[in-house]
């Protein structure tokens, strides 16, 4: 038995719980639970509290940061009543769907498409004065409702409508859904999981544990099944939803009304809808369209050279599998990773002073528990078969900068580090290895950067100038990035 | 009570309703709570997809249960290996939780439980967290980190459940009162 003061029936099944067990006690214990009615009930006391106090920690965590920031302004205060505003959201978590018609809030929605975005919609005072998101970033631009500017931190009314003239702006329902709008954009928070888009455009990460998270538009209803999505709303009131991770069920709706059956959409696939026409695939690219809010959601500030981000990893990266001759690509791995091992890669050298030609990293290790963003970069240029290859040009040059939300803790740049990286630091449904590189463990893989890697004095970022040739060998050129997650 | 075909935004409803059963069950069963969120979402997927089955609200929990009580028998099947689950304990915890469920719904005792956890002392409640946030934190690594022994923090963390579970019963008896 490796854990200490096991004398009671509960105890004992905590340590079963905690897999602490040896594998006789484990059998022994098991044996009985199946055998003992009041033993199994106790167990299921004791998951049930481990369910709650696993969603009360979840809770807490997706707005922890908000709550550590204590400054003596008008946000501050604010947020001070965040714990309390939780609490009721943790409660009222189940009233979502229904508070909504509770108040006849979709009855609005039709008037609503043709009115201006300023137009203040009237409802219950009762709901009106309770907060039910956060903003927690803006930039570039500012957020007003009825003329009086949000700040980070300020929370947000149900039912009151906004409007984002330019810039980004980052909320965090108090479900936990994460959502980024980018401006211009009109919308009302509609209930504790649900948002109306009047116009504009907006992406929405959706933890499990806020699932059914709803956008209502002029033309479409979507919603999650546990998902990343997006959801754009023209000035005509042209809505469209791709969806990125997982599923959305969208519908064409009309005000509260579904007016068509669900249309089950999966990762890569997309709906579209004008007013009174049909639901059909929007031919938009998801990456176009979307591009600056799920940077956004990626964690990445800027990027400017020659380098496009991608929000979805191909199936395959193996050499030749995935080419351009004019970009590198930058493709997020993981979010919000705890590292489940140490990392050996190289990490930047502290205190630099910004020389020309300084050391810019040393070999560090990224301690195990560290909570990362992951992300890589891949240029491979076409290959011979390719219909663009050419004898011809047989040398590509790259440059490019990005800008990161928080430092970079590190970086892996050979091909063993990639190797030893990609099972736990990698993208599972993505191939990084084909029969072109070789099989994993074999050396010459060839796929490490050995080119300019350069950091800006505060790590938030990394400038490259990355160079491939065609010649008479087949490689790429391909990084993992750790970036730190919080400040 | 409701009755007839339900949409999938009541069925989300439900799902909240019955989460810390329904999760519960699957994490006795599954004794981690990565793999328990992701048979838990799998759950909820697959419930939201047949919800228009189900016939009355008060079957719920049983119907959804009893998908996920299909969802980890197929888990057994295909990671034996991996992570060995005893199928009989999955039964037996089926029956279990329908048994708790029928006699006294999870429901007031989860808002119960939810107050008292913001009652916590500050200490306790970052104890909690580390515990339970995201990354579920074993023993011995909180122990490192908060520079204490493993029998420390096991010792806390059940005095920290002590606390909470008798803070449920007071409140209970109050409102049977």
């Amino acid at each position: 038995m490796s854990l200490p003061e096991i004398s009671t029936d509960r105890d004992w099944l905590e340590a079963y719980l905690d897999n602490g067990l040896l594998p006789a006690e484990r059998e022994k214990l098991e044996k009985r639970l199946c055998l003992e009615d009041d033993l199994a009930d106790l167990l299921v006391s004791i998951v049930n509290y481990e369910a709650v106090i696993q969603e009360w920690a979840a809770l807490q965590a997706t707005s922890s940061w908000s709550w550590s920031f204590q400054m003596p302004s008008r946000s501050s205060i604010r947020s001070l009543l965040l714990p309390a505003a939780k609490f009721i959201a943790a409660g009222l978590l189940l009233l979502t769907v229904t508070a909504a018609s509770w108040v006849g809030i979709y009855y609005l929605a039709a008037p609503l498409f043709n009115k201006a975005p300023s137009t203040p919609i009237v409802t219950p005072t009762t709901l009106t004065t309770k907060s039910i998101a956060v903003v927690k970033m803006i930039f570039e631009g500012e957020l007003r409702s009825q003329e009086i500017l949000f700040v980070v931190n300020d929370p947000l009314k149900m039912n009151q409508q906004y409007h984002l003239e330019k810039g980004l702006l980052e909320l965090e329902m108090n479900s936990g859904v994460k959502v980024v709008i980018e401006g211009p954009s009109t919308f009302q928070l509609l209930g504790l999981n649900n948002l109306r888009l009047l116009q504009g455009t907006i992406t929405a990460n959706v933890p499990h544990n806020a699932i059914g998270f709803t956008v209502n538009t002029p033309t479409i209803k979507v919603i999650d099944l546990g998902t990343q999505f997006g959801v754009h709303v023209n000035k005509e009131g042209t809505s469209e939803a791709h969806v990125f991770k997982g599923i959305v069920d969208c519908f064409a709706a009309e005000g509260e009304k579904t007016i068509s059956s669900a249309k089950r959409l999966v990762k890569g696939e997309s709906s579209k809808r004008q007013v009174g026409g049909e639901l059909v695939q929007s031919d938009t690219k998801s990456e176009e369209l979307f591009a600056t809010c799920l940077r956004q959601q990626a964690g990445i500030k800027s990027l400017s050279g020659d380098i496009k981000f991608l929000p979805q990893m191909p199936a395959s990266l193996g050499l030749c599998d995935f080419t351009d001759n004019n970009f590198m690509h930058l493709f997020v791995e993981q979010q919000e990773l705890v590292l489940p091992k140490d990392v050996t890669c190289s990490v930047p050298v502290q205190n630099r002073p910004g020389r020309a030609n300084e050391k810019q990293f040393k070999s560090g290790i990224i301690k195990k528990g560290t909570k990362v963003n992951v992300y890589f970069i891949h240029f491979d240029a076409h290959c011979f078969g390719h219909p663009n290859f050419s004898t011809e040009k047989t040398f590509f040059a790259a440059e490019c900068s990005m800008v990161f939300k928080n430092k970079v803790l590190g970086i892996l740049q050979t091909d063993g580090q990639l190797l030893r990286t990609d099972p736990f630091l990698g993208n599972p449904g993505t191939r990084y290895i084909n029969d072109k590189t070789g099989q994993p463990g074999q050396p010459n893989v060839n796929r490490g950067a050995d080119d300019t890697i350069r950091l800006p004095l505060d790590d938030r970022g990394i400038n490259l100038n990355w160079n491939l040739s065609r010649k008479r060998i087949i490689g790429a050129d391909s990084m993992r990035v750790i970036v730190a997650t919080q400040k | 009570m409701t009755t007839g075909s339900f949409t999938q935004a009541q069925g989300a409803r439900l799902i909240l309703q019955h989460r810390a059963p329904l999760y519960g069950y699957i994490y006795a069963c599954m004794r981690n709570h990565a793999d328990a969120e992701d048979v838990f979402q799998d759950v909820t997927v697959a419930v939201l997809e047949s919800i228009k089955q189900l016939r009355k609200e008060s079957e719920f929990f049983v119907w959804a249960r009893e998908i996920a009580f299909r969802r980890l028998m197929s888990h057994v099947r295909k990671n034996q290996k991996e992570t060995p689950l005893n199928p009989h304990v999955i039964a037996a915890m089926a029956e279990a939780t329908d048994r708790a469920e029928q006699s006294s719904p999870f429901s007031q005792e989860r808002e119960i439980l939810l107050e008292c956890l913001e009652k916590l002392p500050q200490q306790s409640r970052d104890l909690v967290l580390l515990r339970y946030e995201n990354s579920n934190q074993r023993l011995k690594e909180i122990a490192r980190k908060e520079g204490l022994t493993t029998q420390a923090v096991y010792s806390k963390l059940k005095r920290i459940k002590e606390i909470l579970r008798n803070c449920v019963s007071r409140n209970l008896l109050k409102e049977t009162l």
